[in-house]
């Protein structure tokens, strides 16, 4: 049995290491319940994109716009979202090893990867990498996912890019996050991405609209927009769910430490009481022993 | 009398859903204002000063670039990039971001950054405009 000096070291330890991850948990919330507002406040925008979407398709052709059309030259590219920072339990494992499964559907496949636990993961497995980009702020504004946008929508009109995919966790609930796989480019048509007002015929589409200044410069812009959102969304969704991993897991250590301080505290008393009964024993035979000597 | 309900998004939220009456906005062929019972339009917003009447009360925000769809309905939709209400304009931040701006325009030589750095500066000189505007009209 370790002495009490060494029980008490350890219990010392322990009381800290959960002070530090009660702190994480407490700092994760907050992040997470922002990151949750933020992910719902796009709503009403994506909804408006989708309408305008939708207005526009009654009124003309849409299958010419190039986002549209699948071509067969370039390669395919996955954008993978993680994490900058670790300690969010099994987040990041659950999303590599789907990038795995992609990979190996798609041999050529390049990967843009956003966070540095993707990177040093894409590294490690020698995996090729199209672009990385890492320290993305908490707060994520549009502004930051615009290089991105640019790059994919840049490399798929010159036809280097056959398809773009994202691969990121998708929030379902503080508990749960599940791996989410969006083809992003070309734009599906036949999907609950809520795109699929596209090809509806609008029943409305009687109402004459003027555009200005022509419907195909329009729908180029909208394609564009709904190209930044979507990837926005995900960014969005992508965080909220490493916060919320996060929390989970430094709420899981907090409860571990605590429960092995009440464990080493028992240890730690039994080993004291051992210590009185044995000390009390000699007292009481070194005086027996006096009194038999007198 | 027949209103029109504007509804502003921007990417990061719904910054305004009122009804109003009159509704002014920069578009990229010209400044067009819309009134009840308007015809459907569809047309795409450049950076300026959007303004709207509710109760006789007239006031403007700040928007980006963006699109604009009017529905037969004399529903008002504008989608823009961002967009900041005039009262929530801060002259001092709005100032601070022309100095950085005009800064970042004389160091850098990148192309894409000083495109950046321009678009940032209008808008600032914008909302400066709009706020000096609005503080004279209270007085």
């Amino acid at each position: 049995m370790s002495s009490a000096r060494q029980i008490k070291q350890k219990i010392k330890t322990a009381k800290n290491i959960s002070k530090i991850t009660k702190a994480m948990e407490m700092v994760s919330a907050s992040k997470m319940r922002r990151a949750q507002n933020q992910a719902l406040a796009t709503r009403p925008y994506t909804r408006a994109l989708q309408e305008s979407l939708s207005t526009l398709a009654s009124t003309i052709k849409t299958n010419l716009h190039p986002f549209l059309v699948s071509h067969s030259g370039g390669v395919d590219v996955a954008i993978i979202i993680s994490t900058d920072r670790g300690l969010c339990g099994g987040l990041n494992l659950n999303l590599f090893k789907s990038t795995i499964e992609w990979q190996k559907k798609h041999k050529n496949g390049k990967l843009i990867l956003i966070g540095k636990k993707a990177v040093a993961f894409a590294k490690m497995y020698g995996l090729n990498i199209h672009a990385q980009f890492t320290d993305f702020p908490d707060i994520i504004r549009t502004s930051e996912i615009l290089p991105i946008a640019t790059i994919i929508s840049k490399e798929y009109l010159n036809e280097s890019f056959k398809s773009v995919s994202i691969i990121y966790m998708d929030f379902i609930s503080t508990l749960v996050q599940r791996v989410k796989t969006i083809n992003l480019l070309p734009l599906p048509k036949n999907e609950e991405s809520g795109y699929s007002s596209l090809v509806l015929v609008d029943t409305k589409s009687k109402i004459e609209y003027i555009f200005e200044p022509s419907p195909e410069a329009i729908l180029d812009d909208l394609l564009n927009y709904y190209l930044e959102n979507t990837l926005y969304q995900s960014f969005l969704e992508a965080k909220a769910s490493e916060h919320s991993a996060r929390m989970v897991a430094m709420k899981n250590a907090s409860d571990n430490a605590s429960e092995l301080v009440s464990e080493l505290q028992l240890q730690f008393n039994k080993s004291r009481q051992a210590g009185i009964t044995s000390e009390l024993l000699d007292i009481t035979t070194a005086v027996l022993a006096q009194k038999l000597e007198n | 009398m027949k209103k029109i309900i504007l509804t502003v998004v921007t990417q990061e939220e719904q910054l305004l859903k009122t009804k109003v009456d009159q509704i002014t906005a920069p578009t990229v062929e010209g400044e067009i204002t819309i009134l009840p019972n308007h015809v459907a339009l569809f047309s795409k917003l450049k950076t300026g000063e959007l303004r709207y009447i509710e109760e006789t009360e007239e006031h403007s925000l700040v928007i980006s670039n963006g699109f604009i769809t009017v529905s037969p309905e004399s529903e008002v939709t504008v989608i823009v990039d961002s967009a900041t209400l005039d009262r929530n304009i801060s002259l001092s931040k709005a100032e601070q971001a022309v100095r950085d701006a005009k800064e970042a325009m004389t160091k850098t030589v990148d192309q894409r950054e000083l495109l950046m750095a321009e678009a940032s500066l209008k808008r600032a000189m914008l909302e400066i405009r709009i706020a000096q505007k609005s503080k004279k009209s209270r007085i």
